[in-house]
């Protein structure tokens, strides 16, 4: 068991089965109806999202399971490999080359594990669409938007997307001139306020208050500008960048480590080296 | 009547880089070089005419990816070739132009323009994601023609292009390794901001999709069961097919 699950034959089957199903993902958003279900992807947590798309349909829940297992067949494939082989390696013969091979595998061990675990965990309201004066109550939490200005002009957010965003030039529309003021209590206690921006959303610990983008009002906020809010929490996020950081640099330091081949034998295939 | 920059760019470049490649495969190695380096300063000329007019770094579109990619890969080519006899290099050299002169072709019929200002441009991460990723385009470029050479142009010589031929197959191996760990800091900066404007690092999209599918390939090729590495066509074909993934992404975007 063990021998199969730490085989490179295994590592590349997977790695293979997963540019496959990245890619059906590419050809599932060319259809408009997928499409609009893969976005619905985003705006929920992922297992929130999973139980409901069961109900409408199975061929993008099924996709989805299939990128899960093969997702974690590979982070148990690499665990595997890096504590059976390359640990047992760089043990037996502790050389910088063999070190940092097994820490750049640990550091992307971790990643899988932080990308997976922030899929699943924490809180994720998206698109709420708020006017000024409003208020949003997620759980205990009750969001209130205390003012919006919109210094810019504002006839661009009347037509699509496309249009828009050719429209919105550094000239035309200045980023920290356009934001909205919010104020979020939990129950009767201020948690924080502050002025939220594209690009800068208000933080509170491990929640953010993201403005994705401002809305040109219809219906009874005919003419208002309002505002579109995302709201997330999530315990791994700074723990993800950070050894995603630490991941790129281990990788920097083995190239730099095994750039000439002398210390290392002519194969870029690595994990046979270490056999 | 006003000069159009991008335009005179693009055709400078198609005519240095198509003379220098007609020349290379006529062996007129001397005057085929001169053009090739006239290309790589029409290129950087464009590159810095971008940054003027434009005042930020070349990040998005077809005409400033081919004009930055082309720029970074034959300086890649001046001065990261191995040093090895001249016939060998003459190959990377048509290897490096053949590439080019493919995504001039591609751009013929498309927009000859610089992309379109964005109010994100001022982003600095936003900067970091899309620079980075053309930037590692031209490594991972540099490194299929180094693969594509080790593999395809030497794999069947004699046993002096043995020595060659594990030299380039080792550069491929470096530079497919730089080229991803570019990447992945531009996937970096890319999360952060994607992070600060949907409030998550990751977005279901076909644009992160076709980004995984990048890292992914590098990474089966870096991890070949024997049976396929045995063969060093093999290891150079899929060495070679992050190179061409990234290429078509940048340009069919």
């Amino acid at each position: 068991m063990i021998r199969f699950f730490s085989s490179l034959r295994l590592t590349f089957v997977l790695l293979v089965m997963l540019v496959i199903l990245l890619w059906m993902g590419t050809v599932f958003s060319l259809f408009p109806d997928l499409k609009d279900g893969i976005e619905l992807m985003n705006d929920v947590l992922i297992y929130q999202w999973f139980f409901t798309a069961w109900q409408t349909g199975w061929i993008l829940p099924s996709w989805f399971l299939a990128i899960c297992i093969v997702a974690g067949l590979l982070f148990v494939n690499t665990l595997v490999c890096s504590v059976t082989k390359q640990l047992v390696t760089a043990l037996k013969v502790a050389t910088l080359r063999r070190w940092s091979f097994f820490m750049v595998h640990i550091f992307f061990l971790v990643v899988l594990f932080c990308h997976g675990i922030s899929l699943i965990t924490g809180h994720k309201t998206s698109n709420i669409e708020l006017f000024e004066g409003d208020t949003h109550q997620i759980g205990t939490l009750t969001v209130q938007v205390q003012g919006i200005t919109f210094s810019d002009d504002s006839e661009f957010l009347k037509l699509g997307p496309r249009k828009s965003r050719e429209l919105m030039t550094r000239d035309k529309f200045h980023r920290t001139a356009n934001f909205a003021e919010l104020r979020v209590t939990d129950g009767d206690t201020p948690l924080v306020s502050g002025r939220v921006m594209m690009l800068s959303p208000l933080k509170q610990g491990m929640s953010r208050f993201t403005l994705t983008k401002f809305i040109y009002g219809r219906g009874d906020h005919e003419g208002e500008i309002g505002i579109n809010l995302n709201v997330t929490q999530n315990a791994f996020t700074q723990l993800f960048f950070i050894i995603y950081a630490l991941m790129i640099f281990s990788l920097v330091c083995f190239i730099a480590i095994t750039w000439t081949p002398q210390g290392r034998k002519e194969r870029f295939h690595e994990p046979e080296t270490v056999d | 009547m006003t000069i159009d920059f991008p335009l005179c760019i693009y055709w400078g470049m198609a005519g240095c880089f198509s003379l220098s490649l007609i020349l290379g495969l006529f062996r007129q190695r001397g005057l085929g070089r001169a053009a090739g380096i006239a290309g790589t300063l029409v290129s950087g000329a464009g590159v810095v005419g971008l940054m003027v007019t434009e005042q930020r770094f070349p990040l998005y579109g077809s005409l400033e990816s081919i004009i930055y990619v082309s720029f970074l890969l034959t300086l890649l080519e001046l001065f990261a070739a191995p040093r090895i006899r001249a016939g060998v290099t003459d190959i990377l050299h048509l290897l490096t132009l053949g590439i080019i002169c493919i995504l001039l072709v591609l751009q013929v019929r498309r927009t000859m323009a610089f992309n379109p200002d964005f109010f994100m441009y001022e982003n600095l991460w936003v900067n970091i994601f899309f620079n980075l990723r053309l930037v590692a385009g031209a490594i991972l470029a540099w490194a299929a023609v180094l693969f594509l050479g080790g593999g395809w142009a030497l794999s069947k010589s004699k046993d002096r292009d043995r020595e060659a031929r594990d030299r380039l197959m080792a550069g491929g191996r470096n530079f497919l390794l730089t080229g991803i760990a570019v990447y992945l800091a531009s996937e970096w900066a890319g999360s952060l901001w994607c992070l600060n404007w949907m409030g998550d690092s990751w977005q279901w999209s076909r644009g992160f999709f076709k980004s995984g599918i990048i890292f992914l390939l590098v990474m089966a090729a870096s991890h070949l069961p024997r049976s396929l590495a045995a063969s060093d066509r093999v290891k150079a074909l899929l060495g070679a097919c992050p190179a061409v993934y990234i290429l078509w992404m940048l340009f069919q975007h």
